[in-house]
């Protein structure tokens, strides 16, 4: 009976504005907020990219360190003191150290005959970090002295190097990624007039770390038993920067002679551009869907004010205030219901829009994405209702 | 339920002659044992009188008080209620929905209280001579038919007082027999009291207490 009343006055034209609107606003500042949640994690990845913050630091080497350690006083390469690495951990810039960590034994890697690359012979290094500083996602990267098995990481230019530079001139078998790790070869450490074989595989190419790493294990037990050093203090180092823009730590770095190598292509950088382009069509989104908003309660008041003398009346027959507005409740709730659900349309079709795109790309792109927007729309819809009921029973409250 | 006024003087009274009036200024105590006359000329404040007792103005010196609550205090949700529960009205304007027919209009109380069933409503309608017009848009109904519309839906709650403003004024001596004596029915069963308004007492019916105004 009260929907009799109320229908006489509503005027379904006032909302086909507020919904497109309300509509618009929402998908847009949904699908900015989806494709934020779901895209970051690839700018993060380990692998993709390396942060902005992480550097890698050596000493320069200076013309006459070439000469004096080639000469009869063979004096020591340049490597950073513990003294020095305590220093700089004290640097306000600075908030993580991790060495690289050289073997001071001697290493050769040969294939068998059996193998496809019968007859390779070479010397070789290891060198080894921390394994949370590894642009590589390998699962068992780690080592223990029973392990025959060595998992190997070299950097992705040696490859290349390989690919494009040898193999093309020489007319020799160009090598991918995959089947390089297919090929396991033969290691040989020496040193305090003992040897051990071991067998190695390249498990992954790192961007990055410009060495062949083997896990850090594997070195600490190679320089105790093998080699004329035990521990060497390393040549070169991993620094985590609190704050990479700040002057003094570059000032800090040549004051001291230090090289660094930093990344150039920083994907900390793409990722604050997107920030900054998904914010601004977030609040682009997010102002349609205020107006919209507005224009729908505006809408909703605007009924109960034609309805003015009903709900007087209603009054005057004893009608509560709540049972009043019920109705109107109910308007508001399933228009915005109504929004929230469809806008759920378009936001799936876009999404698996750019997950093909990403996938062509290359990138995996997460699913977290879908749930968190969920649990926002909901809000949004919990919000939009409480701001239009409370307006509702005072408007409600008011006529008398 | 006794419903007090104390010193009641409406503001646009307040200038217009009173001094002869038994209401206005003065105390008066309207008790559900009762049933009331209060009669005036035109413009003396009959209506006003009604909606101050039924909370529907507040512009008036002095106090109304029911069942030792001053209406002026009492918040809209329990004004509310007792409209629903105790307080039954016959507004002069009727306030009754145009969209809406006959029916409708009855239904939309007795939803609201669920105290009438519909062979109640139907018998009361017959009583009234409006059996036929239940279908019948409440715009396209006389003036009288509207009033006897208006009493019965004022009938389909409980009430400890019902308060009828000129009720009668379009209706014939038939008519108006029947009316009274299907609200004096209704009040005598829930015990409660009536208070009617008139231009004066043309309706020869009896009442307990006249007041003038």
């Amino acid at each position: 009976m009260l929907w009799k009343l109320i229908k006489t006055e509503l005027k379904p034209l006032q909302l086909v504005g507020a919904f497109l609107g309300g509509f618009l606003g929402l998908v847009i500042m949904l699908c900015a907020m989806m494709f934020y949640m779901d895209v970051s994690p690839v700018f993060d990845d380990k692998e993709g990219f390396w942060k902005d913050e992480y550097m890698i630091l050596s000493k320069k080497i200076m013309l006459n360190d070439t000469y004096q350690q080639s000469g009869v006083s063979k004096q020591d390469k340049p490597a950073f003191s513990s003294t020095e690495i305590e220093e700089m951990l004290q640097k306000s810039f600075i908030s993580e150290i991790a060495p690289f960590s050289h073997c001071t034994f001697k290493v050769s890697a040969y294939t068998d005959r059996e193998s496809i690359l019968s007859g390779f012979y070479s010397e070789l290094f290891f060198e080894a970090v921390p394994a949370q500083y590894i642009d590589v996602n390998y699962k068992n990267w780690n080592w223990n002295s029973e392990n025959d098995f060595i998992p190997v990481i070299v950097p992705k230019t040696y490859l290349n190097l390989y690919n494009f530079g040898f193999a093309t001139t020489q007319n020799l078998p160009q090598v991918s990624e995959k089947s390089a790790s297919l090929v396991s070869f033969s290691v040989k450490i020496s040193g305090k007039g003992k040897s051990k074989e071991f067998t190695a595989r390249i498990v992954g190419f790192s961007d990055r770390i410009n060495t062949i790493l083997v896990p850090e294990e594997f070195v600490k037990w190679g320089n105790k038993n093998f080699g004329v050093d035990k521990t060497p203090d390393p040549s070169r180092l991993i620094v985590v920067a609190s704050d990479p823009s700040d002057p003094e730590l570059f000032s800090y770095f040549n004051q001291n002679n230090y090289d660094v190598n930093k990344s150039e292509l920083s994907n900390s950088k793409a990722l604050m551009f997107l920030r900054i382009i998904i914010s601004i069509i977030l609040s682009i989104g997010l102002i349609i869907t205020v107006l919209a908003f507005w224009l729908m309660l505006t809408a909703v008041l605007l009924l109960l004010q034609r309805n003015k003398m009903h709900i007087i009346k209603l009054k005057i027959i004893g009608y509560s205030i709540k049972q009043i507005a019920k109705p109107y409740y109910w308007i508001s709730f399933v228009f915005y219901a109504s929004i929230t659900l469809l806008s759920f349309v378009p936001l799936l079709f876009m999404r698996n829009f750019y997950h093909q795109k990403l996938t062509l790309l290359g990138y995996n792109a997460t699913d977290s994405g879908l749930m968190p927007i969920f649990v926002i729309a909901c809000i949004c819809l919990v919000l939009m209702s409480t701001i239009s009921f409370i307006n509702i029973h005072l408007n409600v409250k008011k006529f008398q | 339920m006794i419903i007090e006024i104390q010193g009641l003087i409406p503001f646009p009274l307040k200038e217009t002659d009173i001094s002869r009036s038994e209401v206005w200024g003065r105390d008066n105590s309207f008790n559900s044992d009762n049933t009331y006359l209060v009669s005036a000329e035109s413009g003396k404040g009959k209506t006003t009188l009604l909606h101050c007792i039924y909370g529907l103005r507040k512009d008036y010196e002095g106090n109304v008080i029911i069942n030792s609550d001053d209406i002026k205090s009492l918040s809209q949700t329990d004004l509310l209620n007792l409209r629903k529960q105790k307080l039954a009205i016959v507004p002069q304007g009727l306030f009754l929905f145009d969209e809406l027919n006959f029916f409708e209009n009855i239904q939309l109380k007795n939803r609201l209280t669920k105290f009438k069933t519909e062979s109640q409503i139907e018998d009361m309608a017959v009583s009234l001579g409006m059996q036929s017009f239940y279908k019948q848009k409440t715009k396209t109904l006389s003036y009288g038919q509207k009033q006897r519309t208006a009493i019965i839906r004022a009938l389909c709650q409980d009430f400890e007082f019902i308060l009828l403003d000129e009720p009668f004024s379009h209706l014939d001596e038939k008519n108006i027999q029947s009316a009274w004596e299907l609200i004096k029915q209704e009040a005598d069963i829930q015990n409660a009291g009536i208070i009617i308004t008139s231009l004066g007492n043309h309706y020869n019916l009896k009442f307990d207490k006249t007041l003038i105004l």
